[in-house]
């Protein structure tokens, strides 16, 4: 699987590269990133300590190749520190252990965009690497644009692979060796001018996902008469499938100002229902800086597997609680500070957070430095 | 099986849905000419308009949700893997 993966990739890339060859080639943008995340566990699975800490950074940069050709590029190695395990009642007479309290993860894509001058076409394929300890995963991503109606509108095909090797081991330390892990997204997307101030996108997403879908050390805790009484292993179906259809619309009152609402339904077949909806703004700030607020809304219904409290163990079940039901209220800003000649500099600041009904909460902040030519 | 079943059925309306729209409705789509499109082409207009900050968002949200995460297309792999 995974050599087929990579010849699969190999085939689509090179035969495009001679398109950007003999051109002048010349950068069009270049950005680096710190960031930082935090979750705070005040809840989401009673006897299990989900809180965490994630520290990254990220080079990306756009190069043109030829007139037809530009290439995007990006890498993150990020460190994500667990807190320790949680320690389970004497009742239940088990010992937890848990991921490694320090990872490393590694992710690296490099993609091609590929329009002809004058054409209406666009094709963008891509590559994806992601590795951390216990979790390697590849990737393919193909998009297909087409515009009509002189630019109005543009339709568009993206396709994702993403072949995982999951190490798997339980939550009393068993080693079950690698498994694999498939998932094929199709997403059929149009983006509309409805007039010269407003624009929107209604995307449709299908993604089916096979293999190991669930996560290594998660545990079940059943209870008796109310106590803790046992352990046992996660159990989740070898298949899911899941839809979303979301609908995005920007509009401008003014030049440089937009307001912006985004809305998204999604299903599965592991009973998730979950609404989502982001209302925004952009604008200008004194000076020449921007700056762009929003706020997150979601409701999810949680999976039918998903059992806070089980006394017997059912063919499928967790506790994973990104599984269970709650409501999420997030936000979040970006400033932008452009500097040097022209502005071809710029500092942004990004700040966000959310907190769960059922009590977890996390914020992240990004600083960014970004070049274009 | 119930839920699979019904799951199934509203993919499939949900993709003749969107087809029909598409081919109804794209011949007319034509609404602005390229000198008006001042406002819409501005990067406060953009749906993603900083690469890095949907890229850390999806991560951080998708892992906390069952759902995607977030709006657009969204390659959905896993662990963080996106």
């Amino acid at each position: 699987m995974s050599r087929r993966v990579r010849w699969t990739a190999i085939a689509l890339v090179v035969p495009v590269l001679p398109l950007g060859a003999g051109a002048e080639s010349r950068p069009l943008e270049a950005r680096f990133d710190l960031y930082a995340f935090s979750q705070e566990d005040n809840g989401g699975q009673a006897l299990r300590n989900e809180g965490m800490s994630y520290w990254g950074a990220r080079p990306a940069g756009s190069f043109q190749l030829g007139e037809s050709l530009t290439l995007h590029a990006s890498g993150a190695v990020a460190v994500i520190l667990n807190e320790d395990a949680a320690e389970l009642p004497a009742s239940t007479g088990a010992t937890i252990t848990s991921a490694s309290s320090r990872v490393i993860a590694m992710d690296i894509s490099v993609g091609l965009e590929l329009r002809r001058p004058g054409s209406p076409w666009t094709f963008r394929p891509g590559v994806y690497y992601h590795h951390q300890i216990g979790w390697v995963a590849e990737g393919i991503d193909l998009g297909l644009d087409r515009e009509l109606a002189g630019g109005d509108a543009v339709l568009s095909l993206t396709l994702n692979q993403r072949v995982a090797f999951p190490k798997l081991r339980t939550w009393d330390d068993r080693d079950l060796g690698r498994d694999i892990t498939a998932t094929h997204s199709a997403a059929l997307g149009w983006k509309q001018n409805v007039s010269r101030s407003v624009v929107t996108q209604l995307t449709l997403q299908f993604t089916r996902a096979d293999g190991y879908l669930g996560d290594s050390y998660n545990y079940i805790v059943f209870y008796r008469q109310g106590t803790p009484s046992s352990v046992g292993d996660e159990r989740l179906p070898s298949s899911r499938n899941r839809l979303q259809l979301s609908v995005r619309v920007r509009w401008s009152p003014w030049l440089g100002t937009a307001l912006g609402w985004d809305g998204s339904t999604y299903l599965d077949d592991w009973g998730i229902h979950h609404f989502a909806m982001e209302p925004s703004t952009a604008l200008p700030l004194p000076g020449r800086a921007r700056g762009r607020f929003w706020y997150r809304l979601s409701d999810q219904r949680g999976s039918k597997y998903f059992q806070s409290a089980p006394r017997f163990f059912e063919p499928f079940q967790t506790q994973d609680s990104d599984l269970g039901t709650f409501i999420t209220h997030g936000g979040g800003l970006t400033l932008a500070f452009p500097w040097g000649d022209e502005g071809r500099w710029e500092w942004r600041l990004t700040a966000f957070g959310l907190t769960r009904s059922d009590g977890i909460r996390a914020g992240g902040a990004d600083g960014e430095v970004v070049r274009t030519w | 099986m119930v839920l699979s079943i019904s799951f199934r059925r509203i993919a499939r309306c949900g993709l003749a849905f969107v087809a029909l729209t598409l081919t109804v409705t794209l011949d007319a789509c034509s609404t602005t000419r390229f000198h008006e499109r001042q406002r819409l082409a501005h990067e406060c207009m953009e749906l993603d308009p900083d690469e890095s900050v949907s890229y850390l968002r999806t991560k951080m949200e998708a892992a906390r949700e069952g759902a995607f995460g977030r709006f657009g297309p969204v390659a959905a792999g896993g662990c963080g893997c996106q």
